[in-house]
Formats: structure tokens, sequence, C-alpha cells
């Protein structure tokens, strides 16, 4: 099991009265960028502790034009915190590479991190969220194959000397010779979040890298997802390993659960009732229609349909309490799901500094060296297939 | 009594379409071709009226563009250019080509592929009747959002009479997506349509959003007899986009019907047939008669 920090780097400021989406529309008018020093900053130490804590890594990721997330460049994240932290992993989840022109950016930016860190990034790629295609005007009904030839130009760019020219359908570039190349090789570990798109299952299984599933559903529509991520792996000739797994879900520790739960609730209401409508849009041909009818069948748990704290508990969306109920059922959940890769959420929505601080040290005191004694393995075991063998932490098969 | 029009698959460059044609008149004039609109309604129930009463006076046919309605291919058109050249591969598997060169009449999304063909090849057009047409940016006249919208918003921006069969179907699916919680209790297969529609014009629309930017410059090339319709009420394309057509095509007719908004075949059929046959008449008159 490794244990990873995931910051979402969310606005707290929306004003009470403002009641429309915080994506794609949300007014920039309401952002105030005093409030953005205070909170960058705040929520970038908030990831620094969770290196002085002993976290595996931290986790950012990238939205654009939301008060969901104020990420809309997760590589600038990430470079500081490649020179102020010191062990952990610093995992991008990820960059949304249609959004890239050409790609090979992603490819320097990577490398630029994963030097300067000592080899410590997880290269998350990512077809982007249907609100950036919106915001972008990136065409959706093209994202699958965007995506899929700017990971194959970005892994070419890693690991095949340059220069070389690249002709793809969406890019061609005559002289692909990327400087800097990563530390890592072949190359940084690749993650890939997703929703349960069926293509997006297939494609990590293909290749060997790890499945992030994306939070705000009930349990079951996570057990569902790694459960057809397993079997996705065995259609490729081989058993998954926990590593290739993730699981992405808030948690708050406090002394006991009234305590947590007084000290959170509120926070989370905000998060899931404020940040999250607009998200899920999800534009035409983004997802294919196999995957939506997939999706839909799980939709109707989206977290932002929630009404009561009880529908919270019995849907596992947030794993709150004492220290021992935390560890209770994060242990039962990791058991469930089979996931080899935790992605707490310890700051969520409004959740104030002061509280986050104490979470993430009640987290890394009481919780985290129980759940490592519990779960050890924190390396990807060698699979030998068809597809070659892959080292552990890289993934080898290459597009 | 109008001819019965029959719904079959057809092959085309790009796989197997879904094509709906009949109907012939006396046989003495040009066939009408029908492209639709982003609905990809040809061949479904709402828009049969209008083309049997085309298909009184006309051999009709209304091919469903790849990807919508059950027609393949959709993994080959990527834009534009390529909705163009598989229309025009379309009209040489049917022999409408020459003497033959079609009547074209397009809703919307089709319109706009009308035009595009006509400037591109004028003669493979005989007379153009562009209805609701976008396809032309008119700055301060921007179109509403087509993508992502919710049913009920939808509808009403495109139909005048909400309780039209098709918009009360868009208000009753909008009442259990309302917040998209409920969406898993309407059958897929009702939703599948609407999904693969929307995905299928996303390829030709998303970007530049429902326009040519060359359009303007090139419209002065097309020569077929040109009818622009649009509605007063239709609160997704705005009128200003016809006016625009019709000031950039020589000698094109405009026509603003003040009680139409968007989906003017459905709700206004017989007006509109009617109309459609009269801008053919007069278009292919014998000179001097």
């Amino acid at each position: 099991m490794r244990l990873f920090s995931f910051h979402l780097m969310p606005y707290p400021g929306l004003p009470a009265e403002y009641d429309g989406p915080a994506w794609i529309t949300c007014p920039n008018a309401l952002f105030d960028p005093s409030l953005g020093t205070e909170i960058y900053n705040r929520y970038l130490d908030e990831l620094i502790l969770a290196d002085e804590l002993g976290f595996d890594g931290v986790c950012v990721n990238e939205h654009h034009q939301n008060a969901y997330g104020l990420m809309p460049s997760p590589n600038l994240m990430a470079s500081i915190l490649a020179r102020s932290t010191k062990r952990c992993r610093i995992a991008v989840v990820g960059n949304a590479l249609p959004l890239y022109d050409p790609p090979t950016r992603v490819a320097e930016e990577f490398a630029m991190i994963d030097c300067i860190s000592g080899g410590r990034l997880i290269a998350g790629m990512v077809v982007g969220g249907g609100p950036e295609y919106y915001s972008f005007s990136i065409n959706p009904a093209q994202a699958r194959e965007r995506f899929a030839e700017a990971h194959d130009l970005i892994i070419k760019a890693w690991t095949e000397p340059g220069p070389f020219e690249f002709i793809g359908k969406h890019y061609r570039i005559r002289y692909v010779n990327s400087w800097p190349k990563p530390v890592q090789q072949p190359h940084p570990e690749v993650w890939i979040p997703g929703a349960g798109s069926l293509e997006t299952l297939e494609f990590v299984a293909k290749h060997r890298y790890a499945y992030m599933g994306i939070p705000y559903f009930h349990i079951s529509v996570f057990e569902r997802m790694f459960a057809l991520m397993r079997e996705a792996c065995e259609n490729e000739g081989y058993e998954a390993d926990p590593l290739q797994l993730g699981w992405l879900v808030p948690i708050f520790v406090a002394e006991t659960d009234a305590e947590a739960r007084s000290r959170y609730e509120e926070h989370f209401w905000y998060f899931v009732k404020r940040l999250l409508p607009g998200i899920s849009i999800s534009p035409p041909g983004y997802t294919s229609v196999r995957s939506l009818e997939n999706i839909i069948k799980g939709g109707h748990t989206f977290a932002e349909f929630l009404e009561t704290w009880e529908q919270v508990t019995e849907g596992q969306y947030a794993i709150v309490g004492s220290p021992e109920t935390v560890l209770e059922q994060l242990t039962a959940n990791i058991e469930r799901l089979g996931v080899g890769n935790l992605l707490g959420l310890f700051q969520l929505g409004t959740l104030p500094a002061d509280d986050t601080r104490r979470n993430l040290e009640l987290f890394a005191a009481e919780v985290m060296p129980k759940l490592r004694q519990t779960f050890p393995g924190t390396e990807r075991r060698a699979i030998t297939g068809a597809g070659g063998s892959v080292a552990a932490g890289a993934a080898g098969a290459v597009a | 009594m109008s001819p019965q029009l029959e719904t079959r698959p057809f092959s085309t460059t790009v796989g197997s379409v879904v094509l709906t044609s009949g109907g012939g008149g006396d046989g003495g004039d040009a066939p009408i071709v029908y492209l639709h609109s982003s609905a990809g309604e040809s061949g479904a129930d709402s828009v049969a009226p209008f083309l049997e009463l085309l298909a009184e006076g006309h051999e009709v046919f209304a091919p469903m563009l790849p990807g919508f309605g059950g027609s393949e291919g959709l993994d080959q058109i990527d834009d534009m250019e390529d909705a163009v050249y598989h229309c025009l591969d379309v009209f040489d598997r049917l022999s409408l080509t020459a003497e033959r060169a079609p009547h074209v009449v397009g809703l919307s999304l089709g319109g706009w592929i009308a035009a595009e063909i006509a400037w591109r090849y004028p003669d493979a057009v005989r007379t153009l009747t562009l209805v609701s047409a976008p396809g032309i940016y008119v700055p301060g006249h921007p179109m509403s959002e087509l993508f992502g919208r919710r049913f009920d918003e939808l509808a009403e921006e495109v139909f005048v009479d909400q309780s039209h069969p098709v918009a009360a179907m868009m208000h009753q699916m909008a009442a259990v997506t309302g917040g998209g919680a409920s969406m898993a209790t309407i059958p897929f297969e009702l939703l599948r349509p609407f999904f693969e529609s929307m995905a299928a014009a996303a390829k030709i629309a998303w970007n530049p959003y429902f326009h040519n930017p060359k359009l303007p410059k090139r419209l002065g090339r097309v020569t077929a007899p040109t009818l622009l319709i649009a509605g007063r009420l239709d609160k997704l394309v705005p009128t200003a986009t016809s006016s625009e057509f019709a000031r950039l095509i020589a000698g094109a007719i405009l026509e603003i019907w003040d009680d139409a908004s968007h989906m003017i075949p459905l709700e206004q059929s017989e007006r509109l047939a009617f109309r459609v046959s009269r801008h053919i008449e007069r278009a292919t008159a014998p000179a001097g008669s």
C-alpha cells in the first residue's frame, strides 16, 4: 500500500448568494486574487507537510476555469513541490493531454519535474474533464483519439532517441527531440485517472499503467469500476497488481467520531453542493455510447445528489471519524476494492488550515502506521507477458 | 394521398448509411434531397409528413449522415469538408448529377452543409432551400449553445409549440434528468439516439462553432436559386444569419416567418412544403413563361 495526500486546491470563497455552477461559466469576478495568494501558499504548505509526515506521495491535478480546483497548471505546483519536498513521490494526476498542442510540452515539463525532483515524478495523463472541452473549445468528439496519439508521442519522446519526425493525425512535428529527458528510465510511472469509461480501462490495462478511480461515487460504483479494471488486465493476459489501482477519497480524522463530523460536515457540503455542480457535464462524443451506458448506471450515486450525512456514511463518500473508525473503514474498503494506492483528500471545500493540519497529523500518527502493517507492499511486482516486462515502478509496454 | 416513403440501408464509401426515399410525382423534374439537422430527424416520424408532401411532386431522398440514426462511417468524418464529400458521394451513387442534380433542402446543420456543397460545386445543386441554417458568424448575433443543454431548455429554443410531440418528449426527459440524478431511470435506448446525434454533429460543428469563417467570401460562387427561411421565434440560430446568407448569395430570397421557430419542417410541414415546391417551380420554369 502506498499512501498519498491529494490536494484539489479548491476555492473556498464562493459567496452564499451564488448558486450557479462552479464550472465553465462561474463568473471569475468571484475570484479574489488576495485570497488566491493566501490559499495557494497554504495549500502548498499542506502538501509539503504531507511529505514531512511520511506520506509516500502528494498529488496535484489539472482543471480550468472553475472554482473546484485552482490548478490550471499542475506542473507549476509540481515544480514547486519538486524543490520543497524531500522524499515523497510527486504525482501529477494528470496533464490533460488533448489540451496541450503540441503535447511534446508535456514530455518536456514532466522531464523537468523529474530532473528537479531527482526522479520522484509520477506522470499522470488524462483525457481532461468534460468542462475543459467547453473552456478550450477542443473538439470532444476527438478527445479519445487525441489523447491516445498525444500519449504515444510523449512516450516516444522519452524512450526513443531524437531527433525524429512524428506524423500523426492530430500532431505532426518535424523534429521531436526532447531536452531534458526524465531521470526515471525508461520513463516515469504513468497513472491514468478515470470515471469508468471502458476505453480508458482498456487503455490502462493494455499499457500496464495504474488506474486512479475518480471519487464522489457510491463505494459500489468503485467496486464495479475496479472489477472491470481487473477484467481488462485479464483480457490482456495478466493479473492486475493492487498498485495498479488507486482509490481517491476524502478523509477526516479527529479525536472522536462526533467531533470529526461536527468539524467536517459543513465543509463537505460546501464541496458537494457548491463546487461539484457543473463538473459532470459530458460534451458530445467525449465518452463513447457504450461507456455512457455503463457510466449512467452509477450516475445517480454521484455525490452532488447526496442529501443526508447518513447517505454519505452509507456510501463511503468520505471517511470521517476517530482514528479507530477511519482505520477500520479504510481497511475494510481497501480490502473490498483491492487497491494498492490510497489517495486521501485531507483538505476539502472550505476546510480551514488548522483542521487540515490536525487531520494530516492525526492520520500520519494513528492511521498510517497500522495501514502499512496491514498492507505492506509498496513496489509494483514485475509482470511478464505478451507486452514485455515491467520493472517495478515503471510501466514498460510502449505503444 | 401522400406517397409512402421507405427507409433502407444504403452503401456509401464510408459505410452503410440509412436512406429514406420515395415518391416521384410525374418524374419530370430533378429529385429533392433533404439534409437533416443535428437532431438526425430524417427517417423519424416527426419529419415524415413534410417529406411525404415533398414526395407528391418529386422523388425525395433523405440520407442520414454518418453517425446519425444508425448510419456508419463517423470515424471517417472529422469536419465539414468530410461531410460535404460524403454527401457528394451519396449524390453520385444515386445518380443525382448533371440534369438530375438535386434540389437541396437543408434544415439547420443540413442547410449549412447544403451551402457548403453549393459554393464548392455550383452545378451539383439545382436549387437551394436553407431552413434555420447556421454557418456564418454574425457579430452581435451569436448562435445559442446546443451542446450539453438541458432537453427542456433546448425545446423552448427550437419549438413554438411546447406540446408538439418531440418538444413534449424533450420536456419529459428533462423532468427526469433535472439535475441528472435520475438519468439511470430512463431506458438507455431512448437516450442513445440523442447522444449519437450530438456526437456526430460535434465532429462537424464544435469549433468553429456552427460556422465556417471562410464561408462569407465563398458564397458569391453559389449559382443555384436560393431560398432562405428563418423563424422569428428561433432562439437557437438568430435570423441575422439567414439575412447574411441572403446578402451574400446573389439573387437569394429571404423569408422570416413571424410565427415560426427553428424546427420548421416539424411544426409547419404544409406551409414549408408548399413554399419549397413553389421555389422549385419558379426557379425551374422555362425562361419567359
